[in-house]
């Protein structure tokens, strides 16, 4: 199976001319613009993975898959242009709505600590001009090598006491200090729950009818430390509107050794693959895992 | 803290814990390549290190502990007498 790389798509170059045009233009220029961006996407870059997605896993016919692959790279495009415009302050031209917010207010007031976990699907990123309204110090845990606009973004907003980046790095294991740190200070962390790096321990399951790998950290943090488990989805359902969700959390643990308890990790598993599932069977569009995510048959 | 009762309580842990292989077990050994200990398993080594030696390991510090003898030094510098 090919993993993640570790890099995302993109460069400081693009970013700046979508910033410009976004300054000055209509953000649906924007769009105009990545409509033709993303059928050289289409033509020019590597598809197994989302052929596979649209094919194998939905079963959808040639003619369809290739519209659908299409769709999903504009949808992308979208998301990102969506981030930049973020990023440049112009939050106000997007409305959001966030269902169950209540859910992440009570982890805060608790103190006890929480995972909110996500996926590569839809926006989730967006909520981060959201976190202020949260009153409590969030961490987002995510790969040094994601070169995007989102880690300009969180880099812009670090100086927010209430809001730090924790960066995963190959042979450097001091993410973990920060997260240990973090939850024993009852604080929440983020990150997401379906990409990982080669060699990384991973969980396997039955993800839409085959088997796919999921990282194993997400769980066992939940597990260990004993905090609660939040599902949060960010997806873009209107042409300048975000309909974020948070689910009712799962709490196991605290665990000294969580692997020694496969039943246990595999509720807090099933929990976020049948909520990442349920979110992706409604918003196939929106799913953003580029590279061959489940196990070929 | 007497060194030697820092590295016995390390290896101890890394061999009943971990369950890594006794003879790997040298000053020189690299924790993520010769030991293979993985990120999450620094988790369980926090812990132990909060509760055996009553400090927390401070994340810039972590970026120059790469071998056991690494870890046996920058416990017997921080260690709480």
């Amino acid at each position: 199976m090919t993993t993640w790389t570790g890099k995302s798509r993109g460069n400081l170059f693009g970013y700046q001319i979508f910033i410009f045009l976004l300054k000055y233009t209509h953000i649906y220029f924007a769009y105009f613009i990545v409509f033709f961006v993303s059928f050289y996407f289409y033509f020019f870059s590597d598809k197994q993975g989302i052929r596979y997605f649209y094919g194998q896993i939905l079963k959808q016919k040639k003619c369809r898959r290739e519209k659908s692959v299409f769709k999903n790279f504009f949808s992308f495009a979208k998301v990102l242009i969506d981030r930049i415009a973020i990023l440049s302050g112009l939050q106000n031209k997007f409305s959001f709505s966030f269902e169950n917010e209540s859910i992440i207010r009570d982890m805060a007031n608790d103190k006890r600590g929480g995972i909110l976990v996500s996926g590569h699907i839809g926006n989730w990123e967006v909520a981060g001009s959201l976190f202020h309204r949260i009153e409590t110090k969030i961490h987002v845990v995510m790969f040094d090598g994601e070169r995007s606009a989102l880690r300009d973004f969180l880099e812009k907003v670090k100086g927010n006491d209430n809001f730090n980046v924790i960066f995963i790095r190959p042979n450097d294991i001091s993410h973990v200090i920060q997260i240990d740190n973090a939850l024993k200070n009852g604080e929440i962390i983020t990150m997401h729950g379906d990409r990982f790096m080669e060699g990384a321990k991973v969980l396997t399951t039955n993800f839409i009818g085959q088997n796919a790998d999921f990282p194993e950290g997400p769980f066992f943090l939940a597990a260990k430390y004993g905090v609660p488990l939040c599902f949060v989805s960010a997806i873009k359902d209107k042409k300048l509107h975000y309909q974020l969700k948070a689910e009712k959390p799962i709490t196991i643990g605290p665990l000294r050794k969580p692997m020694s308890h496969p039943e246990e990790m595999k509720k807090l598993l099933n929990y976020y693959v049948s909520n990442l599932e349920n979110v992706l069977t409604k918003n196939p569009y929106q799913w953003f895992n580029y590279y061959m995510f489940w196990k070929k048959q | 803290m007497n060194r030697e009762i820092i590295v016995e309580k390390i290896n101890d842990f890394l061999i009943e814990e971990l369950e890594i292989d006794e003879s790997l077990i040298t000053p020189e050994a690299s924790l993520m390549e010769d030991l293979e200990i993985e990120s999450l398993d620094f988790v369980d080594i926090a812990v132990l290190v909060e509760e055996e030696f009553g400090f927390k390991f401070v994340k810039e510090d972590m970026q120059e502990v790469r071998t056991l003898d690494d870890m046996y030094n920058y416990i017997q510098v921080n260690v709480k007498a």
